[in-house]
């Protein structure tokens, strides 16, 4: 267990003095204090601000664990010749990459409230689906990373399961709720969304406040059709599956692994 | 002692290693030598455990390696390409490699000073020049005073007075009795350090055995290497 913990310290240093997590903790702060500055209510910054990261987060973080992942492919090399099992190098690259992520999306989704002094309790909503968001996103990143070889197609898959993720699946829920609006659409609409972590995010935060306007195209079918035991299961069973299924499979191929 | 015995490895159906023997010995440098694509990096990846062999034997001293990881306590492994978090520092570099092994790094200091890193021990790793770089793997491989020694085209990106002083350095280690195993294309240098050599072709081992008899009379290494494989296989 020790040597998980000086691993994790390590790669925690490298991502601190990342120029990447710097700037992508700063595009927050910076989005924060310019959303409270110039926007005409709290509740119009706090749907500005989880649109915001439902669409950066995820983005960043499976991108950014992406192309980690293969940079450091030579180093991580050098450690598991070392006396080290696979699952704490796993682990604590994995770690590093999601607290550097994190940490670096706290600070800048923090910072700009405390410093205008507009700190509302609501915000913790959106920091808790933005640190769900970095978990899944950078597992499927790296899952990515650890299947394909070839550099520049895991990234495309990357890239690609954002996409989807992001925007098609949304528009694809939306096309089929259209079409099949005289049938009770309750149950498959939800088991829809839960197959996109994304989706639930966005239930989440729709459950907290009442964003249904600005919450993409899904938003308002979701809040007719989410009452609100059905929903909150949703959410803890949709965010469960999505962190503990990717970190099985990636830990499994990681350990299977040719190097 | 390494012992590697019946080893075979294929990726995709396509066998890279087919069955292939050999001891290393301790005292002795071992070259690992064959065309591109022989095999000769799946079978080094084999042993440090970065690629799982499908059948064979690779054991450290007896020790299988399908045991455990603890024989990585006695190994020293220096790549082909060093690479390290480009933002830590050359410190915080050997720091990490020091706190994974329970044994101290007893030759550090002594290799920062051969090596001529005592200066950049604060300088990001991103700073450093490929030489540099080349000079610290070197010294990570060495510094615990390894008993195994497994070096994959180590002079590669070295000047030539640094190379001639690496490769002292590894002749110094097999003097002191550790089994060293050298991959390399560089024959002039696997003549100069190696006493036994494996020749691997097309995942099977064509010769194994000491330089001096590879040689035969040839002038040298690369011409023994073409009157072998001549003999073996007809013109090239």
């Amino acid at each position: 267990m020790k040597k998980f913990w000086v691993l994790l310290a390590y790669g925690l240093r490298d991502q601190v003095r990342s120029r990447w997590v710097l700037a992508y903790g700063l595009f927050y702060f910076v989005a924060g204090v310019l959303l409270l500055q110039f926007g005409t209510d709290y509740r119009r910054y706090l749907a500005s601000m989880a649109n915001v990261i439902l669409l950066l987060s995820p983005a960043v973080s499976i991108l950014y664990s992406t192309v980690h992942w293969y940079a450091n492919g030579s180093f991580r090399h050098l450690i598991l010749v070392q006396p080290v099992s696979r699952p704490v190098v796993f682990f604590s690259s994995w770690l590093s990459i999601l607290v550097g992520l994190s940490g670096a999306f706290v600070i800048g989704a923090l910072g700009g409230p405390v410093l205008l002094g507009s700190f509302d309790a609501r915000i913790f909503s959106i920091l808790i689906a933005g640190l769900a968001l970095t978990t899944v996103f950078s597992l499927l990143g790296i899952l990515w990373a650890v299947t394909i070889r070839d550099r520049m197609k895991g990234l495309a898959g990357a890239l690609g399961t954002w996409l989807y993720l992001a925007i098609l699946h949304d528009g694809l829920i939306l096309g089929i709720l259209m079409m099949l609006r005289d049938f009770p659409m309750e149950r498959p609409a939800m088991a829809l969304l839960a197959l996109n972590l994304i989706d639930i995010a966005r239930l989440f935060l729709l459950l907290q406040f009442d964003l249904t306007a600005l919450m993409g195209y899904t938003g308002s079918v979701l809040q007719r059709m989410a009452r609100p035991g059905v929903g909150a299961a949703v959410i803890v069973l949709g965010s469960l599956f999505w962190i503990l299924i990717p970190a099985i499979i990636v830990n499994r191929r990681f350990q299977n692994r040719d190097f | 002692m390494i012992e590697i015995k019946n080893v075979r490895k294929s990726f995709n159906n396509r066998p890279v290693l087919m069955g292939v023997d050999f001891v290393c010995r301790p005292g002795v440098v071992t070259a690992l030598i064959g065309p591109n694509s022989c095999g000769k990096s799946t079978l080094l990846k084999c042993l440090l455990g970065l690629v799982i062999a499908d059948q064979g034997r690779l054991a450290f001293d007896n020790f299988d390696i399908s045991q455990g990881v603890e024989y990585r306590e006695k190994l020293g492994y220096l790549p082909q390409i060093v690479d390290f978090p480009e933002n830590l520092t050359v410190t915080e570099i050997l720091e990490l490699l020091e706190s994974l092994r329970s044994k101290k790094a007893i030759k550090k200091d002594l290799l920062l000073g051969q090596l001529e890193l005592g200066g950049l021990l604060n300088h990001a790793f991103g700073e450093l020049s490929g030489g540099a770089r080349q000079k610290l793997g070197a010294a990570c491989a060495l510094m615990f005073d390894p008993d195994y020694i497994l070096l994959d085209e180590p002079t590669a990106s070295l000047d030539p007075q640094t190379a001639l002083a690496f490769r002292e350095i590894i002749s110094g280690q097999a003097n002191r009795g550790k089994t060293v195993l050298l991959v390399s294309h560089n024959l002039s240098e696997v003549e100069q350090v190696a006493q036994e050599i494996v020749f691997l072709l097309e995942g099977k081992v064509q010769y194994f055995g000491s330089v001096k008899q590879f040689m035969n009379g040839s002038l040298n290494l690369e011409s023994a290497l073409v009157n072998f494989v001549t003999k073996r296989k007809g013109p090239l």
